[in-house]
C-alpha cells in the first residue's frame, strides 16, 4: 500500500514541482550570483565581491536613496493596507449581518480595477491629475481646495499620498469579496445572540467578528502586503522612472528598476539591483513567515 | 491504373513546385529595430524608395518604444536576436562598448561611404582608432523654439543677451501670455533644456574637456550659479508645470498656450505640426550673457544603423547594399523630406521655417559642440544624466536649494567619476 | 431588522459614493476617447460634443489590438489550464494528511516561497536560460514561465481549501474501493471548485495584464499580447489623447464585459463552497 501511494505522490507532486524549479526558482538563484559581479548589463562581467553591498549601504548617493525608497514604501503600505482594511471590513460587516442588497453589485464594481491592466489605470490617473488636461484640478479650483490640494502629483508632499489614495480605490475590491464571504460563513446565532445582548454594531464587528475571521484577516493582509511592498508598475507609468518629483514616489521597486535597467539613455549596475531585490525578498519573508505563524495560532485557537 | 495516376500527379506538383521555387525572386527580409514608433509610416515611405530599386530586399519597421529600447537591444544582442538592422543613439561611450563586445559588423572596409561623411557626424559611431561600426542617418539640434504669431502680437523680437531674454518674459507675462515652456515629470528632457540655456554660461569646449578629464567640481559656482539661474526662470513657466509631462509640453505649444519652449528638440517640428498645421514656429540662438559673446549650438548625430553581428550572412549582405544606399546626401535629402530631421551631410534644404531657423543656428556660429555633456557621463551608476534631472526636479519642486543639488550631483558621480 | 432608516440610508449614499469615485476613471476614459484632440487640449472639463468615433477606428486599425487579442487568448488560456492542472495536484498531496513524508512541509514553504519574488530579478537570468533552451520568442516559452509563477499563489489557495474537505468523504470512495486517482477526479476537484474559480481569476488577472515578460521574450509582433501591443500603440500616438484612450477603452471594456458575465458564476461558487466547506 504504502509503495503505490509512493508512486501516486511523486506523480502528483513533480509536474508542478519540476516547472516551478525550472523556470522559476533556477533563475532566481542565477539573478542572486549576480550580486557579487560588477555586471554591465546583467551579464556576469567581473567577480566584485561584496562591492555591490558595500556601495549600496555606503555610497551616500545609493544609500539615500535606500532609505527613502523603503521609507515610501511603508508610507504606501500603510496607507493603503489600513484604508482597505477600514472600509472593506466596515462595507463586509454591513452588507452582510444587515443582508443589505445589492450586495453582489457593488462587490463586482469595487473588484474591477483588479481586472483591467495597470498600464490602463496609470493613464487614466494620470489624466485625471494632469493640471492642464484633467479634471480634478479644474474641480479643485472651482470648489476652492487650499492650494496643497492643487497639482497633487506635482508636488512631493502630496505625491505619494494620492498614489496610497488611489491604490485604496484600485485594491478595495479584493478585501472586500474576501472579508464578505468569511464574515457570511460566521454562524448567525453567534451575531443575534449578541445582538440580544444589547452589543450595538461596531462592538459586535470589534470584538467578535474581527476574533472569528481573524485568521483569513491574517492571510489577506500577508498577500496584500506582498503585493505591495514589490509594488512598481502604476507608479513607474504615472511618475518615471526617478520616482518623481524629487524621489518622494520613488518606493523599492522603482529604485530596483531603475539601478538595474537604468534610465531612458542607459546606465544602470544590475549588481546592485539584484542586491536590493535580495533585501526586499528578506523583508517579505520574514513578514511572510510571521503572519503564517500568527494564522496557524489563530486557526488552532479557533478549531470548532 | 489508379496508382500511375497519382504518380503522374505528384510528379507533376513536385515539378510545378520546384520550378516556382526556382523561377520566383526570393526576397530577403530585413527588420529595423529603432526607438520611433512615432516615425512608422515615415520610414516606410524612404524603404519604399530603396525597395523600388532593390525589390529582392524587403524592409520593415519594428520600433518600440524609447523608454524600454536600450536595455531591450542590449538583451537581443546579448542573446543574438537582435533584428539585422538596428538604431543606435548619440551615447557613444555606450556604442563603444557594445561593439568592444562583438555585437556589431564592423564597417570599416565594408562602408567607404562613412568615410565621406562629414567628420563631426562620423564621432559618435566610431572608435578613437577610427574603426566606424554605424552608418550616420540624422543629426538633431536643440534650440529656443518660439511662437511667431505670439510674438508679432506683442511686438517683439527674439532676444540675444539674458537680460534681454527676461526682459521679453516679463513683457509676455505682464500681457497675461505663459512665456516659457518647462516640464520635470518626463526627466529625460530636462537636462536638454538645461544644457542648452546654460551653455553660455558653464563655458563651451572648455567645460566638456574639462569633464571628460575626470576633473571637474560640480559645486564650483559657476556650476551653482547655472542652476539658480534656472530656478530664476520660474516665474515664467506655466502654472503648476510640476505636473507636466512631455506630451503636455508638445500640446502646449502646438496649442500656442506658450510662447517659447527651452531645448526642444528639432525632431519635434513635425509633430508639433502634426497637432496643429497652423502654428507658426522659429527659433533663436540662445541668449549669451554679453553682447559678443559666442552663442554655442547643440547638435548631436542622432541615429546610426548598425548591422547585427548576429544576422545570418544573407541578411548581412543585404543589410550592408541598404545602409551603402543610405550613406548618401540623396538618402540625405529623404530624410529631410519624409522624416523632417537633419541628415549628417549638413545639406539640409527645408520648406518648414522652423526647421530653416535651426539649420541658421550653425550657419551663425559655425561651432558644434558634441551635445550634452550629462550624456558623455553615463560610464557608470548612477549616470549624471540621473543625477542632473533628479536634481532639477528636487531643485524646482522646492525640496533642496542649487547648492546642495551641485553636492549631491558629486556625491553620486564619485562612486565611478575620475576613477579610472 | 430593527435598523433605524436613517443608518441603512447613510450607508447606501456612502456605497454610492465610493461606486462613483471608482467609475468615474472609466467615464473620463470614454469621454476623453470621443473627443477631437484640440478639444481634450483647450476644453478638459466639457463633454465630447462631436463624438468623434475617428478615434477607435484609427485605434483599431493602427493598433493591430486583434492580434495582440489572439496572443494574450493563447498565452492566458494555456496557463490556466497548467497551473490549474498542475497546482491541484500538488495540493492534494499537501493537504491531505494521509500522504505523509519526510520533506512534505519542507516543499511546501518551497514552493510557497516563490509568491514574494518581484518577477523583475528573474528577466534577465530567464532570459539566458530561454534563449539556450530555444523557447525565447515563442509563446511555449512564456508559458511555461507564466505557470510557474503562478504556481506558488495557486497551490497555496488550493492546498487551504483542500485541507478543509473533511476525511470522512476519502475514507467512504476508499472503503467502495475507489483508487487514488478516482478519489482525486471524483471528489476533491468537485469541492474545491470556488478556490479553483479563486486561483484561476487571479492566475488571469497577472498573466493577461503583464507587461514586462511579453516586451522581453516576445519579440515579434506577430505573437505578443495585448500590453505589448498597446504600449507599442502608445508610443506611437503618444500625444495623440483621443486615439490613445480609444485604444485604451478597446482593452478594458470587453475585459470588464467578461467579468462581469462571469463573476456570477465565480461568487457564486464561492459562496456555495464556503457554506460547504
Amino acid at each position: 500500500m504504502r509503495r503505490r501511494n509512493g508512486t501516486f505522490v511523486v506523480l502528483f507532486l513533480l509536474p508542478a514541482l519540476f516547472i516551478y524549479s525550472t523556470f522559476f526558482v533556477f533563475p532566481i538563484i542565477l539573478g542572486f550570483r549576480v550580486t557579487f559581479y560588477k555586471s554591465v548589463f546583467g551579464f556576469l562581467d567581473q567577480y566584485v565581491g561584496w562591492q555591490n553591498f558595500t556601495l549600496l549601504f555606503g555610497a551616500e548617493t545609493f544609500r539615500n536613496q535606500f532609505f527613502n525608497a523603503i521609507k515610501n514604501n511603508f508610507i504606501f503600505l500603510g496607507i493603503s493596507l489600513i484604508g482597505t482594511n477600514i472600509l472593506g471590513l466596515t462595507f463586509a460587516f454591513l452588507f452582510s449581518t444587515r443582508k443589505l442588497r445589492g450586495a453582489g453589485a457593488f462587490r463586482n464594481i469595487l473588484f474591477s480595477p483588479q481586472i483591467i491592466p495597470i498600464i490602463t489605470v496609470g493613464y487614466i490617473s494620470s489624466l485625471i491629475f494632469n493640471p492642464s488636461l484633467g479634471t480634478y484640478d479644474k474641480i479643485a479650483g472651482f470648489l476652492h481646495f487650499p492650494d496643497l490640494f492643487v497639482n497633487v502629483l506635482g508636488k512631493p508632499n502630496t505625491a505619494l499620498y494620492t498614489i496610497s489614495i488611489i491604490e485604496i480605490l484600485r485594491l478595495l475590491g479584493f478585501p472586500l469579496t474576501i472579508y464578505y464571504v468569511a464574515i457570511n460563513d460566521i454562524p448567525t446565532d453567534i451575531i443575534a445572540a449578541s445582538r440580544i445582548d444589547g452589543a450595538n454594531d461596531f462592538r459586535i464587528l470589534l470584538h467578535i467578528v474581527l476574533a472569528m475571521i481573524s485568521p483569513i484577516l491574517i492571510t489577506t493582509n500577508v498577500l496584500m502586503f506582498i503585493g505591495s511592498f514589490i509594488y512598481f508598475d502604476l507608479i513607474y507609468i504615472m511618475q518615471g522612472y526617478l520616482g518623481g518629483p524629487a524621489f518622494s514616489t520613488d518606493v523599492l521597486g522603482v529604485f530596483f528598476y531603475r539601478t538595474t535597467f537604468g534610465g531612458h539613455h542607459g546606465g544602470g549596475d544590475p549588481g546592485i539591483g539584484a542586491v536590493i531585490s535580495m533585501c526586499m525578498l528578506l523583508i517579505l519573508a520574514i513578514v511572510a513567515i510571521v503572519g503564517m505563524l500568527m494564522q496557524r495560532t489563530l486557526r488552532r485557537r479557533l478549531s470548532l | 491504373m489508379k496508382r500511375a495516376f497519382v504518380l503522374v500527379v505528384v510528379l507533376l506538383a513536385s515539378v510545378t513546385l520546384t520550378a516556382t521555387l526556382a523561377f520566383s525572386q526570393k526576397t530577403i527580409e530585413l527588420k529595423h529595430f529603432n526607438w520611433r514608433p512615432e516615425d512608422l509610416e515615415k520610414w516606410g515611405k524612404i524603404y519604399d524608395e530603396f525597395m523600388q530599386e532593390n525589390p529582392d530586399i524587403k524592409l520593415i519597421d519594428d520600433p518600440i518604444p524609447a523608454a524600454n529600447y536600450f536595455n531591450n537591444l542590449e538583451i537581443n544582442l546579448e542573446g543574438k536576436q537582435a533584428d539585422p538592422i538596428c538604431s543606435i543613439w548619440q551615447n557613444r561611450v555606450w556604442n563603444n562598448n557594445m561593439f568592444k563586445r562583438g555585437y556589431f559588423v564592423d564597417l570599416t572596409a565594408l562602408l567607404p561611404e562613412f568615410k565621406k561623411v562629414p567628420p563631426h557626424h562620423q564621432y559618435n559611431f566610431m572608435t578613437n582608432d577610427g574603426k566606424a561600426f554605424a552608418a550616420p542617418v540624422s543629426a538633431q539640434y536643440t534650440g529656443m523654439l518660439y511662437n511667431k504669431k505670439i510674438f508679432k502680437k506683442y511686438d517683439l523680437t527674439p532676444p540675444v543677451t539674458w537680460d534681454e531674454f527676461i526682459a521679453l518674459c516679463k513683457k509676455l507675462k505682464g500681457a497675461g501670455v505663459t512665456p516659457l515652456m518647462f516640464q520635470v515629470k518626463d526627466a529625460w528632457h530636462i537636462h536638454y533644456a538645461f544644457d542648452l540655456m546654460m551653455k553660455p554660461f558653464l563655458g563651451g569646449p572648455a567645460f566638456i574637456s574639462q569633464l571628460m578629464s575626470g576633473k571637474y567640481d560640480f559645486t564650483n559656482p559657476k556650476f551653482v550659479d547655472a542652476l539658480k539661474r534656472l530656478k530664476s526662470l520660474e516665474p515664467y513657466f506655466p502654472k503648476n508645470y510640476t505636473g507636466l509631462g512631455y506630451s503636455d509640453a508638445q500640446n502646449m505649444v502646438a496649442t500656442e498656450q506658450v510662447a517659447i519652449w527651452p531645448g526642444c528638440g528639432s525632431w519635434e517640428v513635425y509633430t508639433i505640426k502634426n497637432i496643429n498645421p497652423d502654428v507658426e514656429l522659429g527659433v533663436f540662438p540662445t541668449p549669451v550673457a554679453k553682447k559678443g559673446d559666442r552663442a554655442y549650438v547643440t547638435v548631436f548625430t542622432d541615429q546610426g544603423l548598425t548591422i547585427a553581428q548576429s544576422a545570418s550572412e544573407e541578411q548581412k549582405q543585404a543589410a550592408l547594399r541598404f545602409l551603402k544606399w543610405m550613406t548618401t546626401p540623396r538618402a540625405g535629402a529623404l530624410v529631410n523630406k519624409y522624416i523632417g530631421f537633419f541628415n549628417c551631410w549638413d545639406t539640409n534644404v527645408f520648406e518648414d521655417e522652423a526647421l530653416k531657423d535651426y539649420a541658421a543656428l550653425a550657419g551663425k556660429n559655425g561651432e558644434l559642440i558634441i551635445s550634452d555633456w550629462a550624456i558623455l557621463l553615463s560610464d557608470g551608476s548612477p549616470t549624471a544624466t540621473e543625477l542632473i534631472q533628479a536634481g532639477i526636479s528636487a531643485l524646482m519642486a522646492g525640496t533642496k536649494t542649487a547648492e546642495q543639488v551641485a553636492q549631491d550631483i558629486k556625491t553620486g558621480l564619485s562612486v565611478w567619476y575620475g576613477k579610472k | 431588522m430593527r435598523r433605524t432608516r436613517a443608518d441603512t440610508i447613510v450607508i447606501y449614499i456612502l456605497t454610492v459614493a465610493i461606486i462613483l469615485i471608482v467609475v468615474y476613471p472609466l467615464f473620463i476614459s470614454l469621454n476623453v476617447s470621443l473627443k477631437d484632440n484640440r478639444d481634450i487640449i483647450t476644453k478638459p472639463m466639457a463633454l465630447a460634443s462631436k463624438l468623434k468615433f475617428d478615434n477607435y477606428k484609427n485605434a483599431i486599425m493602427k493598433g493591430n489590438l486583434l492580434t495582440s487579442y489572439k496572443n494574450s487568448f493563447i498565452i492566458t488560456g494555456c496557463t490556466l489550464v497548467s497551473v490549474i492542472a498542475l497546482s491541484s495536484m500538488a495540493s492534494y498531496i499537501f493537504a491531505r494528511s494521509h500522504f505523509s513524508f519526510r520533506l512534505k512541509n519542507v516543499l511546501f514553504f518551497y514552493v510557497i516561497l516563490g509568491m514574494m519574488i518581484p518577477v523583475a530579478v528573474l528577466l534577465i537570468p530567464l532570459f539566458k536560460m530561454l534563449n539556450f533552451m530555444g523557447l525565447y520568442n515563442t509563446r511555449i516559452g512564456v508559458i511555461m514561465v507564466y505557470t510557474a509563477k503562478s504556481i506558488p499563489f495557486a497551490t497555496f489557495i488550493l492546498t487551504d481549501f483542500m485541507r478543509s474537505i473533511q476525511a470522512d468523504f476519502f475514507e467512504a470512495a476508499e472503503m467502495d474501493g475507489a483508487k487514488e486517482l478516482a478519489k482525486f477526479i471524483r471528489i476533491a476537484v468537485p469541492l474545491v471548485m470556488p478556490a479553483i474559480a479563486t486561483a484561476a481569476i487571479f492566475t488571469f488577472r497577472d498573466v493577461w495584464n503583464d507587461f514586462f515578460m511579453p516586451l522581453i521574450f516576445l519579440r515579434d509582433p506577430r505573437i505578443q499580447t495585448l500590453p505589448v501591443g498597446l504600449s507599442r500603440f502608445m508610443g506611437q500616438f503618444e500625444n495623440q489623447w483621443g486615439i490613445l484612450y480609444a485604444g485604451l477603452n478597446l482593452v478594458i471594456f470587453p475585459l470588464l464585459l467578461m467579468y462581469y458575465l462571469l463573476s456570477k458564476q465565480f461568487i457564486k461558487g464561492l459562496t456555495s463552497g464556503a457554506l460547504k466547506a
